[in-house]
């Protein structure tokens, strides 16, 4: 209630305008190749990452750069479904690229709470930016996130690891 | 009361283990290499099969294969049955109790439609992924093939087997470039799977009037759409000889040392394999089938956003639908004939419906308790206002959502299924007499 009041405040003109104006204002549009310093980014070694949240309680996943590139142009996303709990390694859905349908498994225990269904519409938003976890990007999930999810998140590979591990993968 | 008594004895042998195959073994599944026949033409058992040898094989091992079905539909993973195949045509085609000529058969993999018959062979390799290439397995196909003397094969840039043709006197024939094999694929975590047909034999004349949809212009759909080819045989009269120049390409590819040993998996002994029924469970499923669809959107006529010309609009009302997973998401009409609450009542029967379980257009006698209103002068409205019947005939009808064959598909899936529980339950082969009994109490169970 108190926010509310605040807001009706604001909008007549007054005094304290002024100095409310001076007040930083967050920007509307997140730039797309930042993450946010109080989320954590994991990967699995079959191309999935997931970003944690600061709370530990909820996260968004999707598949990275270098398995978009390695699968083409993608034609279809196949979503999870929402409400599903599943266990890490569990296969949620699938991308489909040049007649190849490739699973997509859950990088740790987790319960699929909404999906991006832009992707069904627009598959080629996952090949353009797949690690990109705003509206227009290619996420696949957001999540919830419980003790045993916490549990297999520590066992995955941050970006330097995984930027190794798929360095070694090109042979 | 015998029969539920018998019916209670099978089910006690469900409480005892099952026999595992003999020949599908945990020591099978651990080799190296491994090749695999089957003697079973049911398209749903086959995939399951290759499907069972997908999750549960060694992940470094590499397997091939080869099987062929009776005749069947087979479309990919993320497509739509509506746009892609004649599904009143399908339907038609009943043989008996219930079960249809060509199967309706929904696969795994990623692709297009395909048509299957007993003069097609089908192959499929499954390997470690970071070994996965898309024509490797294609091109041993092509080996074998030249192998067993047949001129002019070779792999597309679209995956899929080729024979350039030419005629008697040397004279190129146009088209002169026929396809012989489709590919698909399927790639899990760690292994990936490659299989493909090829027309050996096959009666071709069915394939353009099961795969031309009357219901295709006037739906625009999310998913896969098939890509059409002219298509040829390649005469092959065996399809075992057929296999046996595969399993050579296949050993010379990968030499190993070891004496052949191809395992041939019997019908009965696959369907005894729990993960494999499992699968087969779900490929048989209404859900599996219908509901794995895209969303789409059907109009009546064009719009801006599927500006294409109908072949033939009704003049007396204008409609559209969407549908995801086979769940009507919303519904516009538009008709001068129809007015709130008619208009409203009649639409809000479809909403949230999935379109596999309507009901058959004409089975409908009451459709005032359906639609659940009367107009404000106490009469009810029956379906002799002409406008609302021909909406529902030209919605629910044979050229678009096609509900009457949608329910015989889904029969036949049934009874299908249960042969197959019979058959594992290792009771007798299943006489004239008992298949009846099986279609008739299918009627009552839908």
């Amino acid at each position: 209630m108190a926010s509310i009041a605040r807001c009706l405040r604001a909008a007549r003109p007054s005094s304290f305008a002024a100095v409310r104006s001076s007040a930083p204002r967050i920007a509307a549009a997140r730039p797309f190749s930042v993450t946010a310093s109080n989320e954590i980014r994991k990967y699995t070694k079959e191309h999935e990452w997931i970003d944690l949240a600061a709370d530990k309680k909820t996260g968004v996943i999707g598949i990275s750069e270098y398995a978009a590139k390695a699968l083409g142009d993608l034609v279809y996303v196949e979503l999870p479904e929402e409400g599903r709990t599943v266990c890490k390694g569990d296969a949620i859905g699938a991308v489909e690229s040049v007649k190849s349908a490739a699973d997509i498994n859950a990088p740790v225990s987790c319960k699929i709470t909404q999906i991006n269904l832009v992707l069904e519409e627009k598959p080629g938003n996952l090949n353009q930016v797949p690690e990109d976890d705003s509206h227009g990007g290619g996420w696949i999930a957001k999540v919830q996130v419980d003790e045993q999810g916490l549990q297999d998140f520590e066992t995955l590979m941050d970006s330097e690891q995984y930027n190794e591990f798929t360095a070694t993968e090109e042979h | 009361m015998a029969t539920l008594a018998i019916r209670n004895a099978w089910r006690l042998r469900s409480i005892f283990p099952t026999r595992h195959s003999r020949l599908i073994t945990t020591d099978a599944l651990s080799q190296k290499f491994q090749i695999y026949t089957s003697k079973t033409a049911n398209p749903y058992l086959n995939l399951s099969i290759e499907h069972h040898l997908l999750e549960k094989s060694n992940p470094d091992s590499t397997i091939l294969f080869l099987y062929t079905n009776d005749p069947c539909v087979v479309i990919g993973r993320n497509q739509n049955p509506w746009t892609e195949v004649n599904l009143p045509q399908l339907a038609k085609t009943r043989i008996k109790f219930g079960k249809l000529k060509h199967h309706l058969v929904r696969r795994r993999s990623g692709g297009g439609t395909v048509v299957h018959d007993n003069g097609n062979a089908n192959w499929s390799v499954i390997c470690p992924k970071d070994v996965f290439d898309r024509d490797k397995h294609a091109l041993m196909v092509v080996e074998a093939l030249k192998n067993m003397g047949i001129k002019g094969v070779k792999v597309n840039e679209r995956h899929d087997i080729v024979q350039d043709v030419q005629d008697a006197e040397g004279l190129e024939l146009t088209p002169s470039t026929f396809k012989i094999s489709g590919s698909a694929y399927k790639l899990t975590g760690k292994r990936a799977l490659h299989h493909g047909t090829l027309l050996l034999n096959s009666n071709l004349n069915d394939i353009s009037g099961l795969l031309r949809s009357p219901a295709a212009p006037y739906i625009a759909a999310q998913g896969v759409e098939s890509v059409r080819s002219p298509v040829c045989n390649v005469g092959v009269e065996k399809n075992t000889d057929f296999y046996d120049a595969v399993i050579d390409q296949f050993k010379t590819m990968y030499p190993d040392g070891r004496p052949a040993e191809v395992i041939e998996v019997e019908k009965q002994e696959a369907l005894e394999h729990d993960n494999i029924w499992k699968g087969l469970q779900e490929l048989l499923s209404p859900k599996w089938l219908w509901e794995s669809t895209p969303k789409f959107r059907l109009s009546s006529h064009p719009t801006p956003e599927d500006p294409r010309p109908r072949p033939d609009s009704p003049t007396d009302f204008q409609l559209a639908l969407t549908a995801r997973h086979s769940e009507i998401l919303n519904i516009q009409l538009y008709s001068p004939d129809l007015r709130p609450p008619v208009q409203t009542a009649s639409l809000n029967f479809f909403l949230k419906q999935k379109i596999h379980q309507l009901p058959k257009y004409c089975e409908l006698r009451d459709w005032e308790v359906y639609l659940n209103f009367r107009v404000d002068n106490g009469k009810t409205l029956s379906l002799r206002n002409a406008t609302l019947r021909d909406m529902c005939q030209w919605l629910m009808g044979d050229d678009m959502l096609a509900t009457g064959p949608l329910r015989g598909i889904t029969q036949s899936l049934k009874t299908t299924l249960k042969e197959l529980r019979h058959c594992r339950e290792g009771g007798k082969p299943l006489t004239i007499e008992r298949l009846e009994h099986v279609h008739f109490s299918n009627r009552y169970t839908l």
